[in-house]
């Protein structure tokens, strides 16, 4: 039951505050309600009405209908509070599972207001507040558990505000498009130590120059100095030499190395390891089924490692629905 | 109050753990000032009414609270609070014998508010004193209305509000200004409607009877009267009642409120007749219900229909009454009501069904030139020539001596009685020598000097003396008069004892012995009748009515009267009659469905009106002077077909600006590089004077283009 009201919300969410990378929020967005403490005042201002009432005490009566004309103009500030803010998505960070990943938005006032504590959190857990001057632009970076392995939509963001008075909460959920690139959580692990150096007689080679190991057909950038001229010559066919430099004792982090581990596990394994030598300076290769990266190492290195780790097994354009919760 | 916190804590536990997040976030330092203030601004009225120990609670509770915020001291410990809460109802208990009813209520809610501050942590703990602050303005409410109270109340509302705001700012340094403004700015939009809720919401009956704060003393004019009770009256300048006429206002001397009529002598002390009636109001019962056979509820014409012969022009009067404690009201002679909770006795004094212990508000007409008891019932004549059997042996050989001069003729006694007073030396003061037993005898032949009670006890003396049937009527003579707003204002040192005796074949005739004595007293007043004896109000010295000769205080004092005239006569006296009599008027007859109509419509346009001006209200980009100038100078540029791009440099902008315009290119590569210089340059800080005078230098030049003869 509680499932299909969420899902039923969510379709009408989805009609109501369609996805968009940015967003202008009006009174189409914006959803108000009292919060408890809301509750808790009108209850006040009855009983101040009560005694009122009993005691035929003008004064008393006067003080109860301002609270009621309180609560009035709350709602109205309460609302004007949130009202007029566009928030746009810039980018996100980039984490490994388990962590926290930072979107970062931008927050702008379009329509000369004040905004006063504004909350933003896509989990409860991590609120982030800001307060904008009228006509101010800030960037604020919102940070979310990262719960899953690839790309990663976060669902919608919750902004709500409880200022001037905490009696009401505005808030809207917002579908700002964007998405993370969550990285496998590193698992330390032994690396098994047979596949540390790779032999002679292993196929993988390195292009290089040193020596000559066969010809193959030209491709646009290859030097001239390369091109064979001499089976130009005769065949009319562009050829490129071929030369290859043997690099042994060359790092290979390997999908089969890890015997025994679910996909899962491998994944982390084998990202730790990336880090581990990235860390010590090391050159490494990866090697997982449909994807081989040449050993090598830097930042740029680390990250087409790190890139390939996430997005195994997923296809590029799918995302994963999932909720703030 | 204690078990709270822990039950709550338990609670919070369950909830969602956002809501928990709001819930028990601790309270900012800037907060915790303004919730202090908060109490200590909604406190101090209280303080000058409960007992004194309150005070030095808030004072330890207060400074404990400060050692805590300054991290000396940490919250007190748990059977210490519990020994507080013991010790504060056990305090209660000590000054008022009991911890329930209204007074002792209001010091144990003061208490919890000032215990809450040892342990006042998070949120929900902030919001509970908000709160807590409403209910202890209400209670000060109770007590006081008027004005100053009222506008007191008014600015504490203020603050409350600004608290419950500077809770939920994101801020780190105390933005009082900002706070408080938004506070205010709240507080005035809310007043419209407050006011549109105060006119249209029906008002109810009490629902159940409460305890009602109570000045515990009766105030006004007694239903028994010693000569010297109304002495101690007439040091008091406080207000009895106002009453404002719907025609002109009668001349001073026809102004006798009549309040009690004594008609029986025990002793020195004159009392109502009535024991029944007397009684009845002393025990504070609801005389409706006694169905004492000497008041009506109904109409008296139609009651006693042989004793009062209605005739002459009425007047027409709306009077209200400060609370006295008591049942009677006052009128003139002969009233005619139409309110069910007020009844006529057969002395034709109005008597209300409970004592009065709120302000009360009641409309009269008065036939003054009526006939009462033409025909005088046996029961009544016995009743008002009753004497005690000795006593004051000197003035019964008098009464008897002038009886027999005027030949047993009783207007001619009344006459020469009156010529007496004013022909010997008697003098009016409010500073009698005490009297003895035989307090006629002296009084008319040795010390000859009192006020009313004096002058009008003996007359009755002497007139009973003679067998004419005559009685004391205590109220209220004159009150200050406001011609411009028909009102009558009649403060207790108005209060006055005169005369009625029974003449055959006209009734009741009223006589005023003081008059013969002080017409003063009667043409303008207590205070020209103690002018020269110098004792009026001389307790009060700086009492606003002694300064009447001083115009600017004098007008300045009518003007505050009526304000707070009007203030009670509209708004506190607002209640389901008033609410009623509005309705009809506005309305031409009462129905729900207009009241509704006029409520919400009201409610709609405020608020569409309060919308509007709350979302749609937007405030202009503040640039900063130099931006401000520049953008001046882009004015120009515009006018000259040249308009600055949205983002484009200064620098390209002057490019193509000098191409525009080659005749100003000096001058417009002047500005542009001053511009850049105040904006970019580090050695032009804003603040230090090289800023300043580049300021003024771009200032100048902006002003006035320069063109270049080329």
């Amino acid at each position: 039951m509680r499932t299909m009201i969420k899902a039923y919300f969510g379709r009408w969410l989805d009609q109501r505050i369609p996805p968009s990378s940015s967003i202008f929020l009006n009174q189409k967005r914006i959803f108000i309600l009292p919060t408890r403490t809301g509750y808790f005042f009108i209850l006040i201002g009855l009983a101040v009405f009560f005694a009122a009432v009993n005691y035929e005490n003008s004064m008393s009566f006067m003080v109860a209908f301002f609270l009621a004309s309180l609560f009035l103009v709350c709602i109205l500030h309460t609302y004007a509070n949130l009202a007029g803010l566009e928030v746009t998505a810039l980018y996100a960070s980039k984490a490994h599972v388990g962590d926290d990943v930072g979107f970062t938005l931008q927050l702008q006032d379009v329509v000369g207001k004040p905004h006063e504590s504004i909350r933003l959190f896509w989990q409860p857990y991590q609120v982030s507040t800001v307060s904008l001057n009228p006509h101010e632009k800030q960037s604020i970076t919102v940070f979310l558990l990262a719960s899953q392995r690839g790309y990663f939509r976060p669902g919608r963001l919750c902004i709500e505000t409880y200022y001037p008075l905490g009696l009401l909460r505005a808030w809207t959920w917002l579908d700002l498009e964007s998405q993370a690139l969550i990285y496998p959580k590193p698992v330390a692990c032994p690396l098994p130590a047979c596949h540390i150096a790779s032999s002679e007689g292993d196929t993988l080679a390195k292009e290089g120059v040193e020596d000559f190991t066969g010809l193959r057909s030209y491709q646009p950038g290859d030097g001239l100095r390369h091109i064979a001229w001499k089976h130009f010559w005769k065949s009319e066919d562009l050829l490129t030499k071929q030369f290859s430099a043997y690099t042994d004792m060359r790092l290979w982090l390997d999908w089969e190395q890890f015997t025994g581990a679910s996909t899962e596990e491998r994944l982390s394994f084998l990202c730790h390891w990336c880090l581990q030598c990235e860390q010590h300076h090391q050159d490494y290769g990866l090697r997982i089924p449909n994807v081989t990266l040449e050993p090598a190492r830097g930042p740029q290195h680390l990250t087409r490692c790190l890139t390939a780790l996430a997005l195994f097994g997923v296809s590029q354009s799918s995302t994963i629905p999932g909720r703030g919760k | 109050m204690f078990r709270r916190k822990s039950k709550s804590s338990s609670q919070s536990s369950k909830v969602h753990p956002r809501k928990h997040a709001i819930a028990v976030a601790s309270i900012p330092r800037t907060s915790l000032i303004w919730l202090l203030t908060t109490q200590a601004l909604v406190l101090l009225p209280h303080l000058l009414r409960i007992p004194y120990w309150v005070g030095i609670l808030a004072i330890a509770c207060g400074g404990w609270r400060i050692m805590i915020f300054h991290g000396r001291w940490s919250y007190p410990a748990r059977w210490l609070k519990a020994l507080l809460v013991i010790a504060v109802v056990a305090g209660t208990f000590f000054n008022y014998g009991t911890i329930v009813g209204l007074e002792a209520g209001v010091v144990l809610l003061l208490c919890t508010f000032l215990l809450k501050l040892l342990e006042m942590k998070n949120q929900r703990d902030a919001y509970l004193v908000v709160f807590l602050s409403y209910f202890v303005i209400v209670t000060q409410l109770l007590y006081s209305q008027a004005i100053p109270s009222a506008a007191y109340t008014f600015f504490t509302l203020i603050v409350v509000t600004s608290a419950l705001v500077g809770l939920h700012q994101q801020q780190v340094t105390l933005q009082l200004k900002k706070t408080l403004r938004k506070g205010s700015v709240m507080m005035l939009q809310a007043v419209p409607l407050m006011v549109l809720l105060f006119i249209f919401i029906p008002r109810l009956g009490p629902i159940w009877s409460v305890e009602l704060p109570s000045q515990k003393a009766r105030s006004g004019v007694s239903d028994q009267m010693t000569p010297g009770d109304i002495a101690e009256l007439s040091k008091s300048d406080a207000l009895a009642f106002r009453a404002t006429f719907s025609g002109s206002i009668p001349p001073q001397d026809q102004l006798y409120w009549r309040g009690v009529v004594l008609s029986e002598l025990m002793g020195r002390t004159w009392r109502q007749a009535s024991r029944e009636l007397a009684l009845a109001s002393r025990t504070a019962q609801d005389l409706k219900l006694s169905g004492n056979p000497l008041i009506t509820w109904g109409d008296q014409f139609q009651r006693w229909p042989n004793a009062v012969k209605k005739q002459g022009q009425a007047l027409h009067y709306t009077v209200i009454l400060e609370p006295t404690q008591q049942n009677w009201l006052y009128a003139l002679a002969v009233p005619q009501i139409r309110n069910v909770d007020i009844g006529v006795t057969r002395d034709f004094t109005l008597i209300a069904r409970e004592p009065v212990r709120l302000r009360q508000q009641y409309e009269v007409r008065s036939y003054p030139e009526s006939l009462v008891d033409v025909e005088l019932p046996h029961w009544l004549r016995r009743q008002n020539v009753q004497l005690p059997a000795f006593g004051n042996p000197k003035t019964r050989v008098f009464a008897q001596q002038l009886w027999d001069d005027v030949q047993q003729k009783p207007q001619q006694y009344i006459d020469r009685i009156l010529q007496y007073f004013n022909r010997q030396p008697f003098y009016y003061t409010l500073k009698p020598p005490t009297l003895g037993f035989n307090s006629v005898d002296e009084f008319l032949f040795t010390s000859r000097r009192g006020f009313c009670a004096h002058y009008a006890s003996t007359f009755v003396y002497l007139m009973r003396l003679a067998g004419i049937p005559a009685r004391v009527i205590a109220g209220y003579q004159g009150g200050e008069r406001n011609t411009a707003n028909n009102y009558v204002q009649v403060r207790q040192f108005d209060a006055h004892a005169w005369v009625e005796v029974w003449h055959d074949g006209r009734g009741w005739i009223r006589v005023d012995p003081t008059a013969s004595v002080a017409p003063q007293r009667i043409q303008d007043g207590l205070e020209a009748a103690l002018a020269e004896e110098g004792s009026f109000l001389e307790d009060t010295p700086l009492s606003p009515i002694r300064f009447k000769h001083i115009g600017w205080i004098n007008r300045l004092r009518l003007e505050w009267d009526m304000l707070e005239y009007r203030w009670q006569r509209f708004v506190l006296n607002y209640n389901q009659d008033q609410q009623m009599d509005f309705f009809n008027q506005l309305f031409g007859g009462f129905s729900w469905y207009k009241l509704a109509l006029a409520l919400g419509g009201g409610l709609a346009v405020i608020i569409l009106i309060l919308g509007l001006w709350i979302i749609l209200r937007r405030q202009p980009i503040k640039y900063d002077p130099a931006t401000r100038l520049y953008l001046r100078f882009c004015q120009w540029g515009k006018k000259q077909g040249c308009q600055r791009l949205t983002g484009e440099a200064p620098m390209s902008y002057l490019q193509r600006l000098q191409q525009q315009t080659p005749h100003y290119s000096i001058w417009t590569q002047r500005v542009t590089d001053s511009f850049v210089t105040l904006q970019y340059n580090p050695d032009y800080e804003k603040g230090t004077s090289f800023y300043q005078k580049e300021l003024m230098q771009l200032k100048k030049l902006v002003r006035k283009p320069i063109k270049e003869s080329l």
